[in-house]
């Protein structure tokens, strides 16, 4: 069912989705986008109406022309009889009762649009304010506390004066059915979201509108006049989507003449590439010449196979590339198999290009049809072009296909990519006309290499796959894997991954109660990461001073891996070499995998080295993944987008999709790994010291979570809590203005409330006093939240805010340090005191935290994909920043780089 | 309210798709009504009909008969495409019918059973050409074969084609007519129907011929027997032979048309139809009461209506083709009386309202009567009986209706032997689908 769903519906829902984003991102009002929405769909159906119309009317006259002889038949002739003659009748005049029924066809065609909006606009969440209209039904009116709902009255009425337009000239007996209609849709919709109701009213208006100019003298004037104002309406999105995005690439104070030159030369081309459409239309509908085999024809053939590239590229190639690029990291988003995670992607490709463009040929003229068929080939040739040729270099994704910064192209890029798409589409015109053997030689020969390269590509996933399963059957924990010590010592050294330090006052604020469970730890706010990703941070935290990305760079001899492992290798082996019981699960970038790859310890057999994140893949919801799969559809979309419509496509991370603040698979991991903590937690009647350290990535992901409790569910339902306004602690004001802002709360809390159970559970055991515990996180993440963090227009240091809270043995009360800290700083803290003059084995330098006062503190902010594979980072085009003793301070921070 | 994965579903209707979800509800109905019904019909006809029913091997011509009264139709057919050396089969559902009897050389005859069994038979029929005179193909339960190419209809009486039940001949490709006067009804109504033009070739009436021999064979036989001295002068005889149902002669007019006979003095043969005989037997049975003393008065119930025909001198009928078979055949008179059938079950009812051939022609062979005229009828007999020129009309008339007189067998012939010699027979366009 759930595909058939996807393959039917699943495009227009995606596409209302899009639709209605779009439109709330320029107008930031929900109305407008109903709106918007509204008439999107409406215009998009009308053909399909006016379909539906001509067979209805076809139907009439046929019912019509057989009336008077069925009625004598009927009245002649009984039983049986009656039946055969009937039937004999309507062979005679070609009819099938069934017939009507074909007839409604573009009826049932209209009601996946239905289904799709239904499903839409009832899916989205209601935690901000204007989005109240999707809360429930309007109840405007209170009459003796009984609440009325005027929206379906008002869509009723509408929906009447638009029965009393159409159906003028028509019988009592074709009249009723219309005015019974509306009536009956009030009583069902009557209840409906105010949200839902709001949008059918507005496509009652547009159906009022058409039945009156349907019925107008002026007709086909006002039809031009429309078909105008639609043209203006699509130029003016087009116009705002250029502007806002060369406004985020080049600012806007100081740019105003960048900014309005641009438009300007948007409206232009947006101008000509209508007008050199339509003579392209013009062009292709007389062109003829070619068979209706050839691509360049209006048969089947030249239509199926640009949408079989199409269904193949977005639906597997695309996919199978993201996903092979690093298959084991999907995987752990739980969906074991590779279809499930693509299905959706090859369903929504298939559902879009196989059903839809076909329905759509199956009703057009010959004419239109060749016009469809270069549309297609269009596609294909744009697409495949933004997508292999003008590709630009984002980043790496992360498994819900989100780079981990939004997405800006440079202004060369958008302007440059502004005015090569209408000389693409003269290219496709010119090679469709002009060399159509080719063309159509051409496109087979895509579809088969593209056929190739996704198989190939899947076989590959398919291997990652079984890789990945030997080695989390190699390092599978056992019930118990954290043991600690109840009578010698233990050091904890906790990674989660992306917490930022500014989190803990507003938590501790919200949940003073967590100050007592929190009982000897010791905040360290003015805590600073040396880089803005996990690869960038992870080694300094894990190995010290001598991993920063800086001293990483000076290594050119060596590979990122061969530093990167060495790093994590550093406490273990000094714990070890002193007597230590060590135990590790999931170290980030572990083996230099993305799944943390264990086996890299297997060359000392008494450290356990586990994967115990892995045991949790598969018990998160089962509607998670949904933002994964969809991603990863909109991810070729995205890519095979012009360079200026990217940025807007993105949407920071939300491909314009009003419902995707859904969980991921893999934050259902952690969050089920952090609860489980205190079951996956035992003590040891023994006097052995033991070092354990872990990592989770909970606050790796923003998602709103359930309150109060911080509760992961799939549904959340705030309405209740709905405060989002700003919170001031300490001179420190914390933003709730979106999604990202809240979702990065949300998930910091519920990892300190569940590490704060797991605290609980080491005072049950009796071993909290004797555990000296550092919670650190490998970088931050700047969502604009803190305002003392946002350092100038081009720095939030809220990225690089790392969390640090650490507990030594016996030590009582919650206290905050505002001392300059780094992560670094991890393992000085873990040996203090308990190894004596520590030297890093692999570089026999003494490991202590004098770096951090004697060297400058060079902080890399990015780093590019393709270049973690070799030796260095790049330095250059990339911006480094030092900070120094205050990271609170402005004018502590500089650009270096 | 529907509902989709779980979550009630509200449809948006607008004006328009409102009445279009009527029609659609109104064809799911009336689809599924249909499909229910035709489902019931198949396996209501295929009880009883068993595997072996279906028929195999291609055949030059099958001749179906549907009953014995038919194989004067087909008898000189059969003989004469044997002759030729044609490979036919006769398949009949009546086991006592005629052709059954006699051997042929080329042509293969066959009881194919009757009910579900003989249409199962008649469903899968493999032959070029296939020669009938039962209506109805593809109406009621004979519906067309995919592997015959051509269905060609063969009257067995003379009107205008018009008098089998709704959409009797529609369905066959080819009417091998009577003569040229049935084209113009027949054109007529494929028009008004809007189906494609069948074929239409005059041939003649084979059952005329037929009973032309008789007659001829007959008037030898009493030529060179005990009758040679000429006609037995005896008094006048009225065969009456009226149809049945409401509107028949004699429950319309009943004892008052019979008084009125015998009151001429002249013998009467009274002849009612059989199906009378089933529906009407209580008003059969009052009639022969009220004239069994009668000895002018005489009751006809055999089967076959020849002897009737030849002892009568004039014949008194509502509007059944017995009336040409009498005015043609044995060369009188004829008197119809003036009763409105109902018509509506068959196809002449699409000209309602129209005067059609038969009423046109009654001058030509005889004159009408309605109870007006009751009083004069020995008169109006003696008339029609003695007056010249009323033989000469109707001679004329004979001539212009009835094509190829004592030929048409011959022709028939000849159209299947055309017809089967042809390269593969392209099935003539056909109403089906």
């Amino acid at each position: 069912m759930s595909i058939v769903y996807d393959i039917l519906i699943g495009p227009l829902e995606l596409i209302f989705d899009m639709l209605f984003t779009l439109c709330y991102r320029i107008s930031d009002n929900v109305i407008i986008s109903l709106i918007g929405l509204s008439l999107a769909v409406s215009f998009a159906t009308l053909p399909l109406y006016n379909r539906a119309e001509f067979y209805q009317d076809a139907e009439r006259k046929k019912q019509r022309s057989m009336k008077e002889w069925l009625d004598r038949i009927h009245a002649t002739f009984s039983g049986e009889e009656r039946y055969l003659v009937t039937q004999a009748y309507y062979r005679e005049q070609h009819y099938k009762p069934i017939h009507s029924l074909k007839n409604s066809l573009s009826l049932f065609l209209q009601i996946p649009f239905f289904i799709a909006a239904y499903n839409f606009l009832s899916g989205i969440s209601s935690f901000k304010g204007d989005y109240g209209l999707f809360a429930g039904s309007d109840g405007l009116l209170e009459i003796n506390g009984l609440k009325i709902n005027i929206l379906p009255v008002i869509m009723t009425l509408i929906n009447i004066a638009a029965g009393i337009i159409y159906s003028k000239g028509f019988t009592w007996k074709e009249k009723w059915q219309i005015f019974v209609l509306p009536v009956v849709f009030l009583v069902l919709l009557y209840n409906s979201k105010a949200g839902l109701v709001l949008y059918w009213t507005f496509n009652n208006v547009f159906s009022l509108g058409k039945n009156i100019v349907n019925k107008s003298k002026k007709k086909e004037k006002i039809e031009k006049y429309v078909g105008a104002a639609v043209l203006g309406a699509l130029g003016l999105v087009f116009v705002a989507v250029v502007m806002e995005t060369i406004m985020r690439a080049v600012g806007f104070a100081g740019k105003e003449g960048i900014v309005s030159v641009s438009v300007m030369l948007s409206v232009v081309l947006f101008a000509c590439f209508i007008l050199l459409c339509r003579k392209i239309g013009a062009a292709i509908a007389k062109s003829g010449a070619a068979g209706n085999d050839s691509q360049t024809g209006s048969g089947f053939a030249s239509v199926l196979v640009p949408e079989l590239i199409l269904t193949i590229f977005l639906g597997v190639f695309v996919p199978s590339n993201v996903i092979g690029s690093s298959a084991t990291e999907f995987i752990k988003t739980g969906m074991g198999e590779y279809f499930s995670l693509t299905g959706y992607a090859l369903a929504i490709s298939a559902g879009l290009m196989l059903v839809w463009t076909n329905i759509i040929y199956g009703m057009m003229t010959d004419e239109k049809r060749r016009v469809l068929s270069f549309v297609l080939f269009a596609v294909v040739f744009i697409s495949l072009t933004d997508y292999f040729v003008l590709k630009m270099d984002y980043g790496i994704l992360n498994t819900m296909v989100q780079y981990e910064s939004n997405i800006l192209p440079g202004f060369a890029f958008i302007i440059g990519s502004l005015i090569i798409l209408p000389l693409m589409v003269a290219l496709a015109a010119f090679l469709w006309l002009r060399l159509n053997g080719f063309v159509t030689v051409a496109c087979r020969m895509l579809l088969v290499a593209l056929a190739v390269i996704s198989t190939v590509n899947i076989v590959g996933i398919k291997n990652d796959i079984d890789d990945y399963r030997r080695q989390v059957a190699q390092t599978a924990a056992d019930d118990k894997p954290f043991v600690l010590s109840e009578n010698g010592k233990n050091v904890v050294v906790i990674m989660l991954d992306k917490a930022i330090g500014a989190c803990i006052p507003f938590i501790m604020e919200e949940k003073p109660e967590l100050k007592e469970k929190y009982d000897g730890f010791t905040f360290y706010p003015n805590s600073v990461s040396f880089g803005g990703y996990t690869l960038l941070g992870a080694p300094a935290l894990y190995g010290g001073y001598e991993y920063t990305p800086k001293k990483l760079y000076d290594r050119a001899d060596e590979t990122m891996a061969e530093k990167h492992m060495e790093s994590l290798r550093v406490m273990p082996d000094i714990f070890y070499e002193n007597g230590w019981d060590v135990t590790l699960s999931d170290l980030a970038f572990a083996g230099y995998t993305i799944s943390s790859d264990m086996t890299m310890f297997d060359y000392n057999p008494d450290i356990k080295a586990y994967n115990v994140m892995s045991g949790f893949i598969g018990t998160g919801s089962n509607s998670v993944g949904a933002v994964t799969q969809k991603n990863l559809f909109l991810y070729g979309i995205l890519k095979s987008s012009p360079v200026y419509a990217q940025n807007y496509i993105y949407d920071n991370g939300f491909y314009l999709s009003m419902n995707s603040n859904a969980v991921a698979e893999l934050d259902w991991v952690n969050y089920n790994y952090l609860r489980s903590l205190p079951e996956l937690t035992d003590a040891a009647d023994d006097a052995g010291d033991r070092l354990i350290m872990f990592q989770n990535e909970l606050p790796h992901n923003p998602a709103i979570l359930q309150l109060p409790d911080y509760d992961m569910e799939t549904m959340v339902d705030n309405s209740d809590y709905d405060d989002y306004s700003d919170r001031v602690v300490d001179g420190m004001t914390m933003k709730l203005g979106n999604e990202n802002q809240i979702g990065t709360y949300h998930v910091n809390m519920a990892a300190i409330l569940y590490l704060g159970d797991w605290l609980d559970r080491l005072r049950e055991l009796g071993v909290y006093d004797n555990t000296r515990i550092i919670i650190v996180s490998d970088h931050g993440w700047g969502y604009g939240q803190f305002d003392k963090l946002l350092i100038s227009d081009e720095l939030d240091a809220a990225r690089y805010n790392c969390l640090l809270m650490v507990k030594d043995f016996d030590s009582t009360g919650f206290t905050v340090s505002d001392e300059f800290m780094t992560n670094a700083d991890t393992p000085t803290l873990a040996m203090e005191g308990l190894i004596a003059n520590p030297v890093n084995p692999f570089s026999g330098n003494k490991i202590d935290s004098s770096a951090k006062t004697e060297e400058t503190i060079e902080i890399a902010s990015k780093r590019v994909i393709h270049e973690i594979e070799g030796n260095r980072y790049n330095l250059t085009d990339k911006p480094w920043y030092s900070v120094r003793d205050d990271i609170f301070a402005p004018e502590n921070w500089q650009r270096i780089r | 309210m529907n509902y989709f994965l779980g979550q009630p579903i509200f449809l948006y209707i607008d004006p328009g798709t409102g009445s279009m979800l009527f029609v659609a509800i109104l064809g799911v109905l009336s689809s599924l009504h249909f499909f229910l019904k035709k489902l019931w019909m198949k396996i209501k006809y295929s009880v009883g009909a068993g595997d072996k029913a279906v028929d195999t091997g291609k055949k030059d011509v099958v001749i179906f008969s549907e009953g014995k009264q038919y194989a004067y139709v087909f008898k000189d057919i059969v003989k004469i495409l044997d002759k030729k050396g044609i490979k036919a089969e006769y398949w009949t559902t009546d086991e006592h019918d005629e052709v059954l009897k006699d051997e042929y050389e080329n042509v293969k005859t066959e009881y194919i059973g009757e009910g579900n069994r003989a249409f199962v038979r008649l469903n899968s029929m493999d032959a070029k050409l296939c020669l009938s005179t039962t209506p109805g193909l593809e109406v009621y339960q004979w519906k067309r074969s995919k592997k015959v190419d051509e269905y060609a209809h063969i009257f067995h009486s003379i009107d205008e084609g018009l008098a089998y039940r709704m959409f009797g001949i529609d369905f066959y490709d080819t009417i091998l007519g009577v003569g040229e006067f049935q084209k113009d009804y027949i054109r007529r109504i494929e028009e008004m129907r809007c189906i494609p033009e069948k074929h239409f070739e005059v041939v003649g009436c084979t059952y005329m011929d037929e009973l032309l021999a008789r007659k001829l064979e007959n008037d030898k036989n009493a030529a060179s027997g005990e009758n040679a001295g000429g006609p037995v002068p005896a008094p006048r005889t009225i065969l009456l032979a009226p149809s049945w149902g409401e509107s028949s002669v004699l429950n319309k007019y009943g004892s008052e048309m019979i008084d009125a006979l015998v009151g001429t003095g002249y013998n009467v043969i009274i002849r009612p139809h059989p199906q009378s005989l089933k529906v009407e037997k209580d008003m059969i049975e009052g009639l022969k009461e009220r004239y069994k003393d009668n000895a002018r008065v005489e009751w006809d119930f055999d089967k076959n209506n020849y002897n009737s025909l030849s002892r009568a001198d004039v014949l008194i009928s509502d509007f059944s083709s017995v009336v040409f078979d009498f005015a043609f055949i044995f060369n009188k008179s004829v008197i119809y009386t003036d009763i409105t059938t109902d018509v509506s079950v068959l196809d002449e009812s699409w000209l309602e309202g129209e005067t059609l051939w038969r009423y046109k022609v009654v001058d030509d062979i005889g004159t009408m009567v309605g109870s007006d005229r009751l009083a004069d009828i020995k008169k109006i007999i003696d008339d029609l009986i003695e007056k010249s020129d009323v033989r000469e009309r109707r001679e004329k008339f004979k001539n212009e209706t009835w094509a190829n007189q004592g030929s048409a067998a011959e022709k028939v012939a000849e159209y299947i032997e055309k017809k089967v010699k042809e390269q593969p027979a392209v099935s003539a366009e056909a109403v089906t689908e």
